[in-house]
Parts: C-alpha cells; structure tokens; sequence
C-alpha cells in the first residue's frame, strides 16, 4: 500500500528529519506536538500539526492512543516514531495495526522480543552469536559469587529492562557485590518497575560497535555499514564514527555479516541496529542488543553511502523492494558525529534549558547539521538536552576531523550554555585524533577536559 | 604546495607524540589541525592568534601560566544552593530550595511512598525529592538534620531556582 501521508510521533531534531525526508518522497506530514512545542520548527515544516497533549512526555509523547488517535484524526496511513519515546513500544506499534495505519518500523512481535534484553540475548546465543560470559537472570547475591569464581572480576551488572545506562553497576571485587547488587535493583526498580538483573564480564578495553541493518518484505536484509560509539559518557554517546577506526578488515566483516545473520533469523522488517562490545585486546566481539528503531547517529552511516536510511524506512514500510543490493552500497571515505547538548560540561553536564539568542551554524562541504533550532526558539525543560547533530564527512578520517575541529570552531550558540567548548577540546585530544580510545575512555579524561 | 597524505599526518603525530610539548596547532594550506594532550587547551586569544597564523607552531604547556585552575568535576547530586540554610519567614526554620528549573518529584517511582513526609525526622544529607530537568535527576538533599515542618510543592510541579521545597526544624 503506498503510503501518502505520514505522522510525525516525534519531537526534536528527529521530527524536522522526518519532515523532510517525507518531503523528499513527495509526501506529506503531519507534526505532532506537545504544549511546549507548538512553534516548534517540525511544526512549521509539516503540512498539517496535531496537538497531542500537555508539555510533559507522559501526557503526549508518550500517549500512544493520543497519537494513533491524532493519526487517524488527520488521515495518515503510516506513523514514524522516530527514536526515544515510544519508539520501541510494541504496544503503539500494535495500536497502529489495529487501527489500519502502517507503523515505520519492525513488527511488534520483534520489538518485544529485542525490548528485553535477556530474551534477546539468549536468542542471540541461540542462535550462535557470542553473547559476553555471563548470567542470564540473577535471582539472588550469592550466585553473582560463583560467576566471579568461575569467570573472574571484574563484572557487570545490568537491569534486564535496561537503557541510558541506569541500574548499570560494576563490580572489581568480591566484597562489592552484595552493596551493588542492593542498589542496581533499586535503581531498576525505580527507573523501569522490574529490578530483574543479570550479569556479565566487564569488558576494561572495549569499543562500542554497532551495525546498521535494513530488512524489507521480501526477507532481503542488508548491512549499511558499522559505526564506532565508543566515546560515551554514563553510556550515552557523544561522537559516533563511520566506519569504525581501527579495526581489521577481517574483524570488521565477522561483525558485519554477524549483523546480518542476526536480522535474517528473525526475518527483521525496516531498519534496526544490532550492537556489539568488541574486546581490543582479545579482538573478540559479542552481542550486547539491537535497537528497532532509528538511532540517533543515523546520519554517518548515511553520509559515507549515500543512502537515505529515512527514506529507506518509508519505502520498506509501505512494501517497497529494496532498491539496492548489498553489492551495490559503495563505502565511501569517513564521517564524524558529534552531540551537541544543552548541558554545562563544567558542573557536570547540569541541563540548561532556555531560549537561544544566537545560533551561528558552521557551513560548506560535507558538513551537516541536524537540528530543530534557531534563534529565538525555546530549549524546552521537559524534554532531553539534544540541541543538533554536528556531522562532517571527508575522503579520509584526518580530514573529517580537520573539518570537524573547524566547524566547532564556527559553531555559536548564546541563550543557553551548550557542549559546544567541551566538543572543542575533547576533538583535539591525541587519542581521539588517532582514533586510540575505548568506551571508558571519555570517563576517565574527563576532568582533563573540563575547566 | 605538495599535497598532504594521511601518511605524513601519521608521522607528524608521532613526531607529536614523542616530543615534550603538549599543544601542536599545525596548518598546511587551508587545512589545519590542532592535537592536544591531556585536555591542554590554549585561552581564547592564543587561540585566535594561533588560527590567524600561516605557520605551525607548537606550545609548550607551562601549567604555571595558565590562569585558570581546573574546576573539581562534580556529579550531578548539587548541594550548593539546596543545603545553604536560608531563613524565611519561620525564623528558627531552615529552608531547602531547588537548585534548578525543573520537575520536582517526592517520590523515586509513582508506585512509591514520598521520600519524606510532613513531620518526618531528617538526618542531614537524606534525599527529600528530587528535580527534573531534560532527563537528569538531581536529588534535594536536606542540609541539616531534623524534622520536615512544612512541604511547600506537590508532586510533578515545575520549581524554578530557590523556590522553597521544604522547611526543616532543625534538631538540637
């Protein structure tokens, strides 16, 4: 069914992406919005908007019936749910189902089987991808004991229904445990209402490497490349990479074709992200989830192929063949993304909502800046902290960062205290200009980074 | 001008790498390239200068010339402005205010009991609520020890910074 006019479940930077990316198809879209967000860019661009409820993301966003009823209400025949929010909700996908309106993603079944982190990682093993050693369900304290007798320290505990990095705790050593076992269910229980956890070796020197997948009705599943996420701070990425940096042409095809197999064995529809730890002093990789959604750091895997990966979301959605073959995505030289956040690095990363007075984006070629802001808009208090997506794309990696020191160097924001001086000067460091760096890497130079 | 290869950058680097210096501002044509070790950041005029100049130049990082001393990083449990005791009205009370814009929650989950509740004995430092703003929780923490005289927000309400949240008798 060819879909003609499209819902924007969105806000942000990902609802103006949406917009457009309908646009370029020669469709239509609809905007929703929350209170706050009534003049939002997204709003502007769309051909029609939808109020969707009150300011805070549990009165809109997060109201799937809201949505679908906004949908309908507006006559779209397909819904895109962007990332965040509801994105991996398998209920709204669902609701859409029933409703009759296509849902821009994989089907429910499959995000409810990759929402659960320890279903979807004893399907990996199933299916005989590594997974990192580890327990799957840790019912009680003293089981962690014997793991750590078995497998060694140090180790990591994670909640189950996990994301964001809460209820993630690492233990060095026996007498840890019991402490950080006390308070990682806590911390579950409060943030997601299931203090389920599990296990697994912490791995010291990792990299954080992800593979974009696209899968469509025909059962054709291809891999648009990897990217490195590995500079996270309390894991939330702050400057993805495509391709990934030093990694063997070998290495860098088992996780690739890894990837594929995963996608292929559930029959994955639209595009996904499967994610793996690659251990640098093993050169071994495992399985850590997949992501049934858009990710935030689409865009470089975007810039060094060519592929629109939103569009490509539409297309399959509404039944489209994919219009290219494995052999015909060309990789072609390197980019960097780097996320500018409303936070003040120096006070650790406290938010600074307000209105933007001056907002001076870097130009020219191969620079790209995903945003929802201008002067004069308003950096809301409800809603995360993303302000834009600084991207550069160049023949080779040292030119992307010669282009991408440059272009945070024209990059001016006043109204509200941005990351754009701690991106400045995390950029410049030796190891990041060598590409030499791990997921622990920014945590442990960050107060070298900040003054 | 030669071109530049990704080779020769590699070899600048270790050049780099191996010396003593810890700042290298290098530009050949239109491109340039500043590495840095361990954060070493030169101030905004040396910064311009550097990007107005045709040359490379390295800096040598005398530590004892940089004016401004590194800030301690702190997480984002924000005492300064919540556990200074502010007198209002109630003279002999001490108030707890929000140190930011954001959503105050009494409770760590909607399923759960409020951190504390009117009457409620206090030690100082226990969590009292906390504050949302884009995602990050900051908690309130009660600066001294006693017992909660007054609550002045409900749940899910918008503070901004130095509204009073609670009032506290203090013990002792």
């Amino acid at each position: 069914m060819a879909i003609r006019r499209v819902f924007v479940a969105n806000r942000g930077e990902i609802a103006v992406r949406i917009v457009r990316a309908c646009h370029d198809l020669g469709l239509e879209a609809i905007a929703a919005y929350s209170e706050a967000d009534s003049e939002s860019l997204a709003v502007r661009l769309a051909d029609g908007a939808a109020h969707v409820g009150g300011s805070r993301p549990n009165e809109s966003y997060l109201v799937a019936e809201n949505l679908v009823h906004a949908a309908r209400m507006h006559s779209c025949d397909a819904l895109h749910p962007g990332y965040g929010f509801l994105s991996e909700s398998p209920f709204l996908a669902q609701k859409c189902l029933e409703a009759g309106i296509i849902f821009i993603g994989p089907q429910p079944e499959i995000i409810s089987l990759m929402g659960n982190k320890l279903g979807a990682r004893a399907m990996a093993k199933d299916l005989g991808l590594p997974v990192v050693p580890g327990s799957p369900r840790v019912r009680e304290w003293r089981e962690i004991k014997t793991l750590g007798d078995r497998i060694g320290y140090p180790l990591m505990i994670k909640a189950a229904a996990g994301g964001g990095g809460r209820g993630i705790k690492i233990i060095r050593k026996e007498s840890e445990i019991e402490s950080s076992v006390i308070a990682a269910s806590a911390e579950a229980m409060a943030a997601f209402g299931d203090d389920t956890l599990f296990v697994e070796r912490f791995i010291e020197d990792g990299r954080h490497i992800e593979v974009q997948i696209l899968g469509d009705v025909s059962g054709c599943i291809l891999h648009v490349g990897e990217r490195d996420c590995s500079l996270q701070r309390r894991y939330q990425k702050l400057v993805e990479e495509a391709p990934a940096a030093n990694l063997s042409k070998q290495l860098r095809n088992r996780i690739r074709q890894s990837a594929v197999e995963l996608a292929m064995k559930v029959e994955y529809k639209n595009a996904g992200t499967v994610e793996f730890i690659v251990d640098q002093e093993s050169e071994e990789f495992y399985f850590l989830e997949m992501n049934t959604r858009i990710q935030v750091e689409h865009p470089v895997s975007e810039l060094i192929t060519g592929i629109d990966l939103l569009q490509a979301q539409i297309l399959i959605a509404q039944g489209d063949r994919m219009p290219f073959s494995q052999r015909e995505i060309d990789f072609s030289g390197h980019a960097i993304e780097v996320r500018i956040t409303a936070e003040d690095a120096g006070t650790g990363f406290r938010p600074s909502p307000g209105v933007i007075s001056r907002w001076i984006v870097p130009q020219g070629d191969g620079l790209r800046v995903d945003t929802f802001c201008h002067e004069g808009a308003t950096v809301s208090p409800f809603y995360d902290s993303l302000l834009a997506k600084l991207i550069v794309h160049a023949p080779s990696r040292i030119n992307a960062l010669m282009k991408l020191q440059k272009a945070l160097n024209e990059f001016e924001v006043d109204g509200v205290t941005t990351t754009i001086p701690f991106l400045r000067r995390l950029v410049t460091q030796l190891d990041f200009v060598k590409g030499d760096y791990n997921t622990r890497w920014l945590e442990q130079n960050l107060s070298d980074l900040i003054d | 001008m030669p071109e530049l290869n990704d080779k020769d950058v590699e070899a600048i680097l270790r050049l780099f790498e191996d010396s003593d210096f810890d700042y290298l501002d290098f530009q050949h044509g239109d491109l340039k390239l500043t590495v840095a070790k361990r954060g070493y950041h030169p101030s905004e005029n040396e910064a311009n200068f550097a990007g107005s100049s045709p040359v490379s130049k390295m800096e040598r990082n005398d530590r004892g010339k940089v004016a401004e001393e590194p800030l301690r990083f702190s997480e984002n449990t924000v005492q300064q402005e919540s556990s200074l005791p502010k007198m209002g009205s109630h003279l002999d009370l001490v108030a707890v205010t929000s140190p930011i814009v954001g959503t105050f929650y009494a409770a760590p989950d909607p399923q759960s009991d409020p951190y504390v509740t009117k009457g409620a004995q206090i030690e100082m430092g226990s969590t009292l609520g906390l504050v949302e703003v884009m995602k990050v929780y900051t908690t309130v923490e009660a600066s001294v020890s006693g017992t909660i005289e007054e609550i002045l927000v409900s749940n899910a309400t918008l503070v901004e910074p130095g509204d009073v949240l609670f009032y506290i008798k203090p013990s002792g």
